[in-house]
């Protein structure tokens, strides 16, 4: 038999050389040109090589070897910048013949100072993921079906030109809309997306930081980005901020409270109705009802006050308001009435109020999604933020700052880029939301899916770009089925590096790199309160056949062609990263500057720029000044027709970047934005840019309140017995919806049964394991001020159900008893087997290890968390499983005032099953 | 299980274009060409007889196989992966990328027929060049060089042939994974 087999393959040898089955052979892919092909001279052969191993430290019981001593030896360090939060902490790469071997953070980085969490080391798991996207790949089925097949990014290419290209020469290029996730190539993003002339660019601002950002923007202006400098502090008041979990400052915030904590002596108090790791690690932690953080605030503002606690000299000579003022605005919002409203007991509040007055000015609030992803997250970050200026901490050393800068030192420009596209579009600037667009671009993600279901736009050709959407979006069914809908979303191109639930919805899947394999400049808002530049390098070759946007866009643009291929006339990635980084000046030490420089370091930061401590202090130069008039009435330095500061006394001086140079406790501007007023004297005399709200607004009026105040949501006034308030979490492990593929994350964290109270549960009779029925509903609130959103059925009470999902219950007491918790980043039905805990092999072996050679022990006997029990919840075990997501039961809940999706005030009603 | 292909007793050039032929066929889908190549009687003749199958020669039929290639080799899930990395470590770039580049350096001129350097296509194409060098020169150098690399670098896909025969929902591609069995294991 094995002497046939041989001889037929003989033939078949034979007949496939007579016959050129392989056609014209390239050099080395067959027998026809060996002569081309010679032994390297000083080869030696492989024999017992051992590569060193990414991941393998053994499991329990593993009878393999420690990695080698010597793993490292040899190894270069190639800089770069993680992206598995928005973080982007500075990152070392050590890599050896290629290969990436480890993570580490990389020291030079101001923000970050080398440290990095768990998802940081975990990218290795990222970068040779079993399931990486490697190819482009085209739908074959239905959409929505999973069916595809491989073809080249040449076809890919040309299919989604020909699809742009038409559509941009119909004449409705805003047709075309790109929606991303987490991004850090702005740059690249906006010049495409400006040379094709779209301004339908949309992202998922409003489901994350609107709020805080909108807040922010009321006091200050200039930035959306209260910094709070922590590591000087003697005193952080924390409103609802999980930081040593998932911030977007997170490990440089985390890093600068403990040095504030431990090294300078500031106590941390925290308000959550969670006891979330950074509550458990605060001094003193108190869980008031679910949105109230804003009362809580505002009666601290009244106790400190009362007490003749308050900067006298920063109120009255700062703000835009005076004591008796705030006074007479705050008389009625007694610790009394936040303990009614909170549950937070008056003497705490006003005993708390009291030590952060007496340790100011370095004292500081903090607050994030905690406080501001509510039906009145504005107000109650309006409240929040207030608290500083009472005690004179704004811009203070140890107090609550903030920075201009928001990305890479803008003293850097990246190679010119086309004007900005100048198209409107009702998904990306929603007349509804005010305060959405007015000062910096936020838009209202979750109701792209909604409008577009409604027919309020239309959509020839959608790109996403490292989104999850179907996971991460409020109305999981909703969104799916606008996604699977040709008619409403016409062409779907989905870029990510791995097959998630976005691409499960794509005709085309566009393979992108790693973040570790490929260029960037960044940097984000530094907690030194300086910008920075950072860079981000491919510190190995792209796996596959992945490519970046920075790659593949000139391409796309040469091929849409009618001038798009103008501005890809800066040569390659590098040399248009190393014209951006020119600038930076030589290290006396090595010698090498730009480019070079970054290369060697990964970060650098002006040390010539002071921190921006009391910018507003600043007096003016005589430059400055030169032609420079002043408002007699108020004191304002007007140039040009634009405010550059204040006159205060005899002093000239920069003043904050707001109409009337001073923090505006007081706006005038939110109030007349909501109602569609001509604001353009307002915004002149800021200096920043800003813009009236666009005639496509006129007509959808939202009353802003001027002062800030804080108001219960309807639906929270009255909770029927069997009624909690949801909210949600991220664990330090996971990201929302990108790293539950990521085995040593999902490992620890994979599962996400909802957090209930004990005494709750007790009154509903439910036992730690238990599973329950939850239905989410609609706002109420948003029934009555947002009626363009109101879809779905009602139930019996009337109501109208966003969903409906059963989850078994953990009973813990650190969570407030109105309140039900599940994290999010759980529950996915797409993107890879380890975030599906599903492993396909019935002998629980993952396809491909092959049992005679190796066997990968740790996937075999620790990969303990698939779920046996097909769906049988009385065989469920706890902790097993990939989990639930919420978004399920979330609705769409925009804050009418910014659209900030309100993830944490749905009230959800709780059956024991 | 250990690589039964006999390599001491010569033939090497035409184990070499077999080699080459299943290397093309696992690194890419078929396409006309390549199609009208394996039609031509003498090689349909013992492709068949060897357990390979030749589909209709259609533009359908082709679209059917590259949607069976797909689900098969690429994904986007539940693949069998055609890397050796994942088989012996579950993530790419493990231990066999690194003696496969080692490898692929030690040849110079060979350029491997995909950017992945541990997939069984560049495996079976790097076999079929040592073989092709084999049956010109210093033939124990390169026969010992061959059968060293089969043993490090082919071994593994027993399971992987044997899976992908099972999984296939084409005939050409089970056909192919049988083909590729007997050549390497019986
Ligand atoms: S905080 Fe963690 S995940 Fe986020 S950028 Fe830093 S290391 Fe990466």
């Amino acid at each position: 038999m094995v002497d046939k087999n041989r001889r037929r393959f003989i033939q078949l040898g034979a007949a496939v050389i007579g016959s050129t089955v392989l056609g014209r052979h390239s050099r080395g892919s067959g027998a026809a040109d060996p002569p081309a092909v010679t032994m390297s001279g000083t080869a030696s052969l492989p024999e017992d090589f051992r590569m060193p191993g990414v991941a393998d430290l053994p499991g329990p019981g593993s009878d393999r070897d420690w990695p080698a001593l010597d793993k490292y030896a040899g190894v270069e360090s190639v800089p770069g910048m993680c992206q598995l939060c928005s973080t982007i902490c500075g990152i070392v790469g050590k890599v050896k013949d290629g290969r990436l071997l480890k993570i580490e953070g990389n020291p030079n980085d101001p923000n970050s100072r080398g440290r990095l969490c768990a998802r940081g080391q975990a990218g290795l798991n990222h970068q040779y993921h079993p399931e990486r996207l490697l190819y482009p790949l085209k739908r074959v089925g239905a959409r929505g079906e999973g069916k595809w097949k491989r073809i080249s990014w040449d076809q890919a290419l040309d299919e989604i030109a020909s699809r742009l290209k038409a559509i941009r020469e119909s004449g409705h290029p805003e047709e075309f809309a790109f929606h991303q996730g987490r991004q850090r190539s702005k740059d690249a993003l906006k010049r495409f997306l400006d040379a094709y002339g779209t301004k339908t660019q949309l992202s998922h601002r409003a489901l994350c930081s609107g709020n805080r950002r909108a807040a922010n923007l009321t006091y200050l202006w200039e930035s959306d980005w209260d910094l709070n400098d922590v590591e000087h502090s003697k005193y952080i008041l924390n409103f609802g901020s999980n930081a040593f979990e998932a911030h977007q400052g997170h490990v440089p915030f985390a890093n600068r409270i403990q040095n504030g904590r431990f090294v300078n002596g500031a106590k941390l108090v925290t308000f959550d109705v969670r006891l979330s790791n950074t509550a458990g690690a605060s001094d003193e932690w108190f869980a008031p009802f679910p949105g109230t953080d804003g009362a809580v605030a505002l009666a601290m503002c009244y106790t400190i006050l009362a007490e003749n606690l308050q900067d006298d000299e920063f109120i009255n000579t700062w703000t835009n308001t005076t004591v008796d003022e705030l006074r007479e605005h705050l008389k009625s919002n007694t610790p009394e009435w936040a303990e009614n409203v909170s549950g937070i007991p008056a003497a705490d509040i006003r005993r708390i109020a009291i030590e952060f007055a007496r340790a100011a000015p370095a004292a500081t609030t903090m607050c994030n999604r905690g406080s501001s992803a509510h039906l009145n997250g504005y107000y109650n970050d309006r409240a929040v933020h207030l608290l500083n200026a009472l005690v004179g901490s704004v811009g203070k050393k140890g107090g609550w700052c903030w920075s201009p800068w928001g990305g890479v030192d803008p003293e850097f420009k990246p190679p010119k880029g086309p004007p900005g596209a100048k198209t409107w579009s009702v998904l990306e600037d929603p007349p509804e939301y005010p305060l959405s667009n007015v000062w910096r671009r936020m838009k209202v993600g979750e109701i792209v899916y909604l409008y577009l279901l409604q027919g309020r736009a239309k959509l020839q050709a959608y790109m996403t770009y490292n989104l999850d959407s179907p996971l991460t979006w409020p109305e999981e069914s909703l969104t799916k089925q606008v996604l699977c809908d040709e008619n409403l979303i016409q062409f779907h191109v989905c870029i990510n590096p791995f097959y998630s639930e976005t691409a499960h919805y794509a005709d085309i899947v566009l393979p992108w790199t790693t973040y570790l394999e490929r260029w960037d400049l960044d940097a984000r808002a530094s907690y030194n309160l300086k910008p920075y530049v950072g860079l981000r390098t491919p510190m190995v070759e792209p796996l596959g056949e992945a490519r970046d946007v920075r790659d593949f866009f000139p391409e796309l643009a040469r091929r849409i062609g009618g001038g798009m291929e103008k501005w890809y006339e800066y040569g390659t990635t590098e040399e248009y990263m190393r014209a951006w980084a020119e600038k930076i000046p030589a290290n006396q030490a090595t010698g090498k500057s730009g480019l070079d420089r970054l290369l060697d370091e990964g970060a650098w930061e002006n040390p010539e720029r002071d921190a921006f401590y009391e910018p507003y202090a600043a007096e003016l130069t005589a430059g400055q000044l030169a032609e420079a008039t002043v408002d007699p009435e108020n004191g304002i330095l007007q140039k040009d027709g634009k405010g550059i500061g204040l006159k205060l006394g005899e002093k000239f001086v920069r003043g904050f970047a707001t109409p009337s140079r001073k923090f505006e406790i007081r706006s005038l501007f939110v109030e007349r934005t909501g109602k569609n007023l001509d604001c353009r004297e307002l915004i002149n005399r800021s200096g920043i840019k800003a813009s009236n709200r666009p005639e496509q607004h006129a007509g959808h009026d939202v009353e802003i309140d001027q002062m800030p105040v804080w108001f219960q949501p309807v639906e929270h006034e009255s909770l029927a017995d069997n009624e909690l308030i949801m909210t949600s979490f991220k664990w330090n492990v996971h990201n929302h919806g990108r790293t539950m593929n990521l085995k040593w994350l999902a490992e620890i964290v994979h599962s996400n049964p909802a957090w209930i109270n004990p005494a709750t549960a007790k009154t509903f009779g439910i036992k730690d394991g238990d599973w329950i029925e939850l239905t989410g509903y609609h706002s109420r609130m948003l029934e009555e001020q947002s009626s363009h959103l109101t879809h779905g059925e009602p139930d019996d009470s009337g109501r109208r159900v966003s969903g409906i999902m059963r989850v078994p219950v953990v009973l813990m007491e650190g969570i407030h008893p109105r309140a039900i918790a599940m994290s999010n980043s759980c529950g996915h039905w797409q993107y890879t087997q380890v975030a599906t805990a599903n492993n396909p092999q019935p002998d629980g072996r993952l396809a491909g290890s092959d049992p005679d050679t190796y066997r990968d022990r740790d996937w075999e006997e620790n990969m303990w968390w698939q779920d046996d029990s097909n769906g049988d919840k009385s065989k469920w075990e706890r902790n097993t499983g990939n989990g639930w997501n919420q978004n399920q039961i979330m609705p769409i809940a925009p804050d009418p005032v910014t659209g900030q999706q309100a993830f944490h005030s749905t009230v959800v009603k709780i059956r024991k099953i | 299980m250990h690589v039964q292909l006999d390599l001491t007793q010569g033939n090497y050039i035409e184990l070499s274009a077999v080699c080459a032929l299943l290397s093309r066929l696992w690194n890419q889908e078929l396409d006309v060409q390549t199609l009208q190549r394996l039609e031509k009687p003498e090689v349909a003749e013992t492709w068949t007889a060897l357990g390979g199958s030749l589909p209709d020669h259609d533009d359908a039929t082709l679209e059917l196989l590259a949607v069976d290639y797909c689900q098969l080799l690429v994904g986007p899930r539940g693949h069998i992966s055609p890397v050796q990395s994942i088989w012996s470590a579950g993530r790419f770039a493990a231990d066999s990328a690194g003696t496969m580049q080692q490898y692929v350096e030690m040849l110079k001129g060979f350029q491997p027929c995909n950017k992945i350097t541990d997939h069984v296509a560049v495996q079976l194409q790097y076999l079929g060049v040592v073989l092709g060098i084999a049956a010109e020169s210093k033939k124990d150098l390169w026969q010992g060089l061959a059968t060293r690399f089969a043993a490090q670098h082919l071994a593994w896909t027993h399971e992987f042939f044997e899976q992908v025969a099972q999984r296939a929902n084409s005939d050409f591609y089970r056909g192919l994974a049988t083909v590729s069995q007997r050549f390497l294991f019986e």
